[in-house]
């Protein structure tokens, strides 16, 4: 009978954390959505900031995110790659943990470290300096979830290539790497998702610009940072499109999780 | 047992990287041609170590240390050669395409039906389209599995049964035409009509390739095999025709085992 | 099934089979030379009785490798197993036959005719008849149809006892006549031989039954 009641207990207990969790989850997003729906218009897609619209910093965002991906995950790919079909076991863990280790870098660090070694030395803030605190970020997500996604790959798998004669690298990329594709990309996608809504890394490099702009090497219109700038000023009309660009970033993020974790619904990671 | 030797295992010790004491001491164990040779034994006993020596898979991690002798008969020239002495890539390649292995858990390549039973022949450099479609087909119908796919051979591997997966394998395997296929636990993992697809079709396989058999099923070693050997804590405790090991073994221990009345 | 197994059950089968024919062959050869104490077909009969028990042992020993080897279930186990207790009343009704035959070829000559045609040929062709049947059991698959058989079986083997005891009885009588106990005590003894092959014959289609009707495995008379 104890037990019953303890089992009781218990299961309230857990359901109650879930519940205040999601609560809380749930009161952010409405939160959001009621404040940013409010000031939202069509006209945000279409004005630049310096005429009061978002078109320019949503650009402006989608290009350092790109380009950051671009260089990044290549490199974050093959980097994987190597620490878990190439290298042996001491080196490869030893990147492994430098490479958690910048996972959970503060992002304000990697935004000052290139500050000093891009801004200082070129004289000014740039798109340029942005992309490269993007990619720093980047790279580090990428090697530890192709990492992991290879790791998912059964060791039989690759001795069933072996065992038919196949050389390594043929194992690797016609069989491992085509076995934990769906996972490798939903796992670049998750980390596109992750650098597009940072703010710190471009706050010193990149900062933003009022104004629409592709030339990189000057200060780059931001959706985050100009979030940041437009929440502290003293109109209520800045504030308002604050709430507006962080409702269309919230949307943007979610949306690309969901397309994730959608395409991942039927793939078993054996 | 007759001069007819496909393999021969002579005084063969094996110690992984890392381990103090070897896995397998001083087997001296023939392979005879388009025989079955079953290995039996408790976990542990080294059998599965054993049977990844032969073809010399063990090499993917490194560190591991060999001692005696595994020789291959080379067709061409009539002598036997020690694999062992292998070391250069292509080599080994070679040597995986005349000795095949096929594992306990079903392993189909993420590709269609046709792409995994072809990818062994590709390797080989056989390109033309033709050939490939007459080996693939060949490999399939050999492994009993034609009439289930043919009519969907660009379809994803992964689709079919564990059965059939497994089948598939043995497919891919005999289509690079080797001398020697190694089964490891081959049925374990499947139901006991998929089991008895698939013994029979070992047995018929025996005729053009010879087959070494790594099994915990001691019936399935009794019913299958021509010769068994009992193996034990990395030693080979006896070795001698199936029907001599099942009625009348000449050690203890084998007797032990094969009467359940071990440890 | 597995392509060994199934045929090493067959051929464990059909060396019964084969055994059955010639035993059953010889009785027939035996009946035809004593109809005129034909001593060359009396050693043709002995014939084919030549090396039964070694063959016998060859299947006694191929049953104990399927029984180690392939671990038989249900029918199959059954199967094994009477034919493994066939071979021992196929060893018996051999070596019966071979009794038989021999009596005759000693005796044939000084036995009345009138005994040989009422009551000795008709016990050895019921004889005959039981095994003939019993042979033709070893290849059906239908249990009715065996069931059947059976009871043809049963028919003859009451037969053989009646005409047994029916000759004692004739015998024993004449005894009183010519007095010569120990030559009358053999030639009885002798036509007893047949009588117990069919009885023989009767244990066999038992065996054959019980694979197919399964159930215990008893031996009724």
């Amino acid at each position: 009978m104890k037990r019953l009641l303890t089992n009781r207990i218990i299961l309230t207990l857990s359901s109650l954390s879930a519940l205040l969790g999601l609560a809380f989850l749930g009161w952010i997003l409405v939160t959001i959505f009621i404040k940013g729906i409010g000031s939202s218009h069509l006209s945000l897609f279409v004005n630049d900031l310096i005429d009061g619209g978002l078109r320019n910093l949503i650009v402006g965002q989608f290009i350092l995110a790109g380009i950051a991906s671009a260089v990044g995950i290549p490199i974050g790919m093959v980097a994987g790659i190597y620490i878990r079909e190439y290298s042996q076991d001491r080196y490869s863990s030893f990147i492994r943990n430098l490479s958690d280790v910048m996972m959970s870098a503060p992002s304000i660090v990697v935004g000052a470290f290139v500050y000093a070694i891009v801004v200082v030395p070129t004289g000014h803030t740039s798109g340029f300096a942005g992309v490269v605190a993007l990619c720093i970020m980047m790279i580090p997500i990428v090697i530890n979830t192709t990492d992991s996604m290879l790791s998912l790959v059964p060791k039989e798998l690759r001795e069933a290539g072996i065992a038919l004669g196949a050389s390594k690298y043929k194992v690797i990329f016609d069989i491992v790497i085509r076995s934990a594709k769906v996972g490798i990309m939903t796992g670049i996608l998750l980390a596109f998702a992750r650098i597009i809504g940072e703010t710190a890394p471009l706050l010193f490099t990149s900062q933003t610009s009022n104004y629409f702009s592709l030339d990189l090497t000057h200060s780059f219109p931001s959706l985050t940072v100009s979030i940041y700038n437009l929440a502290n000023d003293v109109e209520t009309s800045s504030r308002d499109l604050a709430w507006a660009a962080s409702f269309i970033l919230t949307v943007l993020v979610l949306f690309i999780n969901l397309t994730g974790r959608y395409i991942t619904r039927n793939k078993k990671f054996r | 047992m007759s001069n007819n030797l496909i393999m021969n295992l002579k005084k063969f010790s094996f110690t992984y990287a890392g381990a103090d004491e070897p896995s397998l001491r001083n087997i001296s164990l023939p392979i005879e041609k388009n025989k079955i040779t079953a290995l039996i034994g408790p976990s542990g006993c080294g059998k599965s170590t054993l049977l990844r020596s032969i073809n010399r898979i063990h090499d993917l991690y490194p560190g591991n240390r060999y001692e005696g002798k595994i020789e291959l008969l080379n067709e061409q020239t009539g002598e036997m050669e020690n694999i062992l002495d292998i070391k250069k890539e292509n080599d080994f390649i070679a040597l995986r395409q005349k000795v095949g292995m096929i594992f306990q858990k079903p392993t189909p390549f993420p590709m269609s039906i046709f792409d995994n039973v072809a990818y062994g022949l590709k390797i080989m450099g056989i390109k033309d389209k033709n050939e490939l479609s007459k080996r693939v087909e060949e490999a399939l119908r050999g492994s009993a599995l034609w009439s289930e796919v043919k009519d969907r051979l660009k379809e994803s591997a992964m689709g079919l049964s564990g059965g059939q997966q497994q089948r598939l394998c043995i497919a891919r395997a005999v289509a690079v035409k080797p001398e020697v296929l190694l089964f490891d636990e081959p049925t374990s993992a499947l139901d006991p009509i998929s089991t008895g697809a698939i013994e029979e079709l070992i047995v018929e396989l025996k005729q053009d390739i010879s087959i070494v058999i790594v099994t915990h099923n001691m019936q399935q070693a009794s019913r299958i095999s021509d010769y068994t050997a009992f193996m034990y804590l990395g030693d080979l405790v006896e070795f001698d025709k199936t029907e001599k090991i099942f009625l009348n073994p000449s050690e203890k221990q084998t007797e032990d085992y094969i009467t359940g009345r071990f440890g | 099934m597995l392509k060994n197994y199934d045929e090493d059950l067959k051929e464990i089968k059909n060396g019964i089979k084969v055994i059955g024919e010639k035993i059953l062959l010889s009785n027939k050869t035996l009946l035809e030379a004593a109809k005129k104490c034909d001593v060359e077909r009396f050693t043709e009969a002995k014939s084919y009785l030549k090396d039964l028990s070694l063959s016998l042992n060859g299947i006694d020993n191929e049953i104990i490798k399927v029984l180690a080897l392939y671990s038989p279930e249900a029918k199959d186990l059954r199967e094994v197993v009477a034919y493994f207790k066939i071979t021992n009343e196929l060893l018996r009704a051999s070596s019966n036959t071979r009794s038989l035959i021999k009596a005759f070829v000693r005796d044939c000559e000084s036995i009345d005719m009138e005994l040989i045609n009422s009551y000795v040929i008709p016990l050895q062709t019921s004889t005959i008849k039981a095994l003939e049947l019993v042979v033709s059991m070893i290849d059906l698959n239908d249990t009715d149809e065996l069931i059947d058989i059976m009871h043809e079986i049963v028919v003859e083997e009451d037969k053989t006892d009646e005409l047994y005891a029916m000759l004692e009885k004739k015998i024993f009588t004449g005894l009183k006549d010519s007095g010569n106990f120990e030559k009358t005590h053999n030639i009885l003894k002798a036509f007893r031989r047949s009588e117990k092959i069919a009885d023989r014959a009767i244990s066999i289609a038992n065996l054959l039954l019980y694979i197919f009707k399964g159930g215990e495995l008893h031996n009724i008379r």
